[in-house]
């Protein structure tokens, strides 16, 4: 039975929006790196969603809020086949996700990642990042995930490295702030 | 007024039972896709990205638990032909699906979660599937292997950008 979609596409129309998009970034050459600073502070919470590959194989995605180089502190639950592990670091000196794909450009798979920033203006709190990050292709693994870092300042920058390698071609970091 | 994020597509609810149904014409000008279901029927359902099953494309990674208070299980696979979705019965599952660059000419990277409670069975999984063709997405297939996808099923689809 065909649902064509068109029927009751203008539902919605003219709502303000809850969220919105603030900056998207595609990776054209392979980079190490991807940062959004001079974050607007006008929202409740941020949403940072990857498109991702990897130049290297298995090695995590990391982050850093406002350059802070230490106070960090991660956990990760990951399954891969039929194998569920969790890992976790402290004292650490960025916050550490999953893996993005592998690839090294040589294949058309990327991973999603969907990383949540709750209250990332609150100066009374420390910030915390969770994730939520699937491969399938050349690799497999579910994770869920969450870090800090022990501040309590406003979030106005984030980093995004590669572990040990670059990010592949088409590689895309998109962050939106959500009202409250 | 800032550009909305999330862009209705879709809302619809069954009014009679089928065995599957499609959602078509999905349109091409935004960069991800989501996806809600509120599935309601018998045997379990399946998602298919433009109805298609050759040379088993589906890949996938997910956690599983079927129990109240088991343990969670894993799983993967490098080809399946279907997107297995929950167990259906009269009471509805919740069903979301979250697809990366579906118009885009890579292989379709996408996650789907679905929570159930229906009476003393539980379930709860997180997946991650791929669609491995390089066809632009453009409908749908939602459908029961083996039963039927009842009356009062609601799905409804977002545009993200």
């Amino acid at each position: 039975m065909p649902i064509p979609i068109g029927i009751l596409a203008a539902s919605g129309a003219g709502a303000s929006p809850s969220m919105e998009l603030i900056s998207t970034q595609t990776a054209t050459t392979q980079v190490s790196s991807f940062t959004f600073s001079s974050i607007p502070q006008g929202y409740k919470h941020l949403q940072i969603r990857g498109f991702l590959q990897s130049s290297s194989s298995g090695t995590s995605v990391i982050a850093r809020i406002n350059n802070l180089t230490s106070g960090y502190a991660s956990t990760r639950y990951t399954a891969s086949g039929t194998t569920i592990t969790v890992s976790s670091e402290s004292s650490d000196n960025y916050m550490r996700f999953p893996s993005a794909q592998q690839g090294n450009n040589t294949t058309n798979y990327y991973s999603t990642t969907v990383f949540d920033i709750l209250g990332y203006s609150d100066t009374t709190t420390t910030t915390t990042m969770k994730c939520v990050s699937g491969i399938s292709g050349l690799n497999y693994a579910l994770s869920l995930a969450s870090a800090m870092v022990n501040t309590t300042g406003a979030v106005s920058s984030i980093t995004f490295y590669d572990g040990t390698g670059n990010f592949a071609i088409g590689t895309t970091f998109a962050l939106y702030g959500i009202k409250g | 007024m800032a550009t909305p994020t999330f862009t209705p597509l879709l809302t619809y609810t069954l009014s009679s039972s089928v065995f599957y149904f499609d959602v078509t014409g999905i349109p091409s000008g935004y960069s991800d896709l989501y996806v809600a279901i509120k599935l309601v029927g018998s045997a379990s359902s399946y998602l298919r990205f433009n109805g298609d099953t050759t040379n088993v494309p589906y890949k996938y990674q997910r956690i599983t638990t079927a129990t109240a208070t088991g343990n969670a299980s894993a799983s993967s696979s490098a080809g399946v032909s279907s997107i297995t979705g929950p167990s259906m019965s009269s009471t509805p599952t919740l069903w979301n699906i979250y697809i990366s660059q579906y118009g885009g000419s890579k292989p379709k990277s996408s996650f789907m979660e679905w929570t159930q409670i229906a009476g003393t069975s539980y379930g709860r999984e997180v997946g991650h599937y791929m669609w491995d063709k390089t066809a632009a997405l453009t409908y749908l297939r939602i459908g029961s292997s083996g039963a039927s996808v009842s009356a009062g099923t609601e799905i409804a689809i977002y545009g993200v950008n």
